[in-house]
């Protein structure tokens, strides 16, 4: 097939190779590790584990980087691969007998500094919540995703995010004036 | 005393901030990849089915036909009015010439090739459509440096895109997108390159919900999320006004039926209707935008039709589109996402979105159907269309991967496949 290539204009370059994966992978993680970090230590409360989750989630995306039917979508993968794995720690700790950190003592001292009392509050209720509760809460309040993003980051169906966040509000909302 | 909503927000945002920009550890080492599914689906010849051959020329008059009236007179694309409006840079590339096409089949698409960074591409090229073969390169001029979007008029000479600088989103979300306009002169063999006077999208945590340039090339609509609120801006070319339309609640109207999908945006060739689809309360809904009416607010656009059973059926739809004459919304069917056996590409009034029947159905084996069906193209009546699917009888993936994409073109109740570009955007005409 002839498929010549006209000049180009402005940046110069070689042209990219469609499996330099790799480089995409790196360059994702350079974009979104900072916010997918955050993620899972709004969900986890423990700096170590959550770099540990973000790392795992980086290499099952280039594990699976073929099965990316848009590289467009590589973010909500990755959002989804970091619930899972927060998720699969949580169950680890729960087999262990370790209660989650529930950000009652924060572990360093910016931490304790920027950790406001009702924060910790806020924090260690949420913790309280089962996965897809605090999963629903998190995606919606501190990433503000929209109830389609949501369904599709959780894999279940907007009228489940709904009441599902409905549920998780009013069980925090308890659990925060028992607290009081 | 704050929300319980507004607590978790201001709690959330703290916890979040204990990782500092610039604290996190270095990239991990890569572990090695595991064969799972084929790199890219087999590319398929550059010939044109010849069951097809007939068909295609039985509408081809009346399409022609139509095609002319449409774009009759000249396109009136904007041009910079003074140095500070032309952020970009303009640029001429070489255009080869493109293979003689079988009738009804647009001559030139452009398409994002796949880059470095998912969902960017740092070039795009100009292809034969019926061939695929690539005509001509073109890269954003400094600084910027990625291309994100693609739009097309209806003459298939004028096309927009929309770019972006190195580096985005930043850490703190901030995105910024220029526009250029890119013109094909076949006679000359040339595509140019010009930044468009609009003044450059930006915001904090944006997010593209669609692009789309009206038949006539005079206006560009964009939809956007900004702060989980969507917005459709519509930028006049020639003139250099632009207006907004805002979603009344945040989250209350999600524009796009497919997450980071770009085609959820059509024009009618009167320039002034703007079909769009989105998440509502009760389903998918196609509404139309009255871009000459004096509202602002997203909620006073007219519902045409509700699709309920997808929303009951998750998320496996397809994004909408109105036909140039504006008389028909041309939408992709898919009954039960996980058990069907055929996508349904159907036809309703764009008046009051009652069915007018079944364009073509697609049949496939049980469990094939992944990923979302798209319609990319309609000539002016919509009797031929060019859509995007689960390539048509193909095998499901055995690791439960997505399925094989195809690109092709419906008419006369036929699917004919059109070359893609491998782990690239879908074409825009």
């Amino acid at each position: 097939m002839n498929t010549p290539h006209g000049d180009v204009v402005g940046l110069s370059g070689s042209l990219d190779r469609p499996d330099d994966s790799e480089n995409a992978v790196i360059d994702l993680y350079r974009m979104h590790v900072l916010g997918l970090t955050r993620l899972a230590i709004v969900m986890l409360g423990d700096r170590a584990t959550a770099e540990d989750v973000v790392q795992d989630a980086f290499c099952g995306l280039y594990t699976h980087w073929r099965r990316l039917s848009d590289p467009a979508k590589a973010l909500p993968y990755l959002r989804s691969s970091v619930l899972n794995g927060c998720r699969n720690h949580r169950r680890r700790w729960h087999r262990a007998g370790r209660e989650p950190t529930g950000w009652e003592n924060a572990e360093s001292a910016e931490s304790a500094v920027l950790l406001a009392e009702e924060h910790r509050q806020v924090l260690a209720g949420l913790q309280v919540l089962p996965a897809r509760q605090r999963e629903a809460l998190v995606l919606r309040f501190y990433l503000e995703l929209a109830e389609p993003e949501i369904a599709q980051t959780m894999g279940i169906s907007q009228g489940t995010v709904k009441s599902t966040t409905s549920r998780a509000l009013a069980t925090l909302g308890r659990i925060l004036r028992e607290e009081t | 005393m704050s929300t319980i909503e507004d607590r978790l927000r201001a709690a959330t945002r703290a916890a979040a901030q204990t990782v500092a920009p610039g604290s996190t550890p270095p990239p991990p080492a890569l572990p090695a990849r595991q064969r799972l599914v084929p790199a890219a689906r087999p590319r398929r010849g550059p010939g044109w089915p010849g069951w097809m051959a007939p068909l295609v020329a039985a509408v081809a008059v009346t399409a022609a036909i139509a095609t002319s009236v449409v774009v009759s007179g000249a396109l009136s694309l904007g041009h910079a009015r003074s140095p500070s409006q032309a952020a970009g840079r303009t640029g001429t590339v070489a255009l080869h010439p493109a293979p003689a096409a079988p009738p009804g089949i647009p001559a030139y698409d452009v398409a994002l090739a796949p880059g470095p960074i998912a969902g960017q591409s740092t070039r795009a090229v100009v292809r034969a459509t019926a061939t695929g073969a690539v005509l001509a390169t073109v890269r954003p001029p400094r600084p910027y440096a990625t291309f994100t979007w693609a739009t097309g008029a209806a003459d298939d000479r004028t096309f927009v895109l929309a770019a972006q600088p190195a580096g985005q989103p930043t850490a703190s979300g901030r995105v910024v997108m220029k526009f250029f306009a890119l013109r094909l002169d076949p006679a000359a063999g040339t595509a140019k390159l010009t930044g468009l006077p609009t003044p450059t999208v930006s915001g904090t945590w944006i997010q593209g919900q669609g692009l789309a340039l009206s038949p006539d090339g005079r206006k560009l609509a964009v939809a956007v999320s900004r702060a989980a609120r969507s917005v459709i801006e519509v930028f006049d070319l020639a003139g250099g006004s632009s207006r907004e339309w805002k979603a009344t609640l945040p989250g209350g109207t999600v524009i796009g039926t497919t997450l980071l999908g770009v085609n959820a945006l059509s024009w009618a060739a009167d320039g002034r209707t703007l079909a769009f689809d989105a998440y509502g309360p009760a389903g998918v809904e196609v509404r139309a935008l009255d871009t000459a009416a004096p509202a602002t607010s997203l909620s006073t656009s007219r519902l045409i039709m509700t699709f309920r059973h997808w929303r009951t059926t998750g998320s496996l739809s397809g994004s909408a589109l109105i036909t140039p004459d504006g008389a028909k919304i041309i939408a992709m069917e898919v009954p039960s996402p996980r058990t069907a056996t055929q996508i349904r590409v159907r036809q309703f009034s764009a008046i009051d979105g009652k069915s007018l029947g079944v364009l073509a159905t697609l049949h496939y084996r049980r469990g094939a159907i992944t990923g979302w069906p798209d319609v990319l193209w309609s000539n002016p009546s919509g009797s031929q269309l060019i859509i995007s699917t689960t390539k048509p009888g193909a095998a499901p993936s055995k690791n439960g991967g997505l399925t094989p994409r195809e690109i092709g073109m419906v008419t006369g109740g036929h699917f004919a496949p059109l070359p893609g570009i491998p782990g690239g955007q879908e074409p825009v005409w």
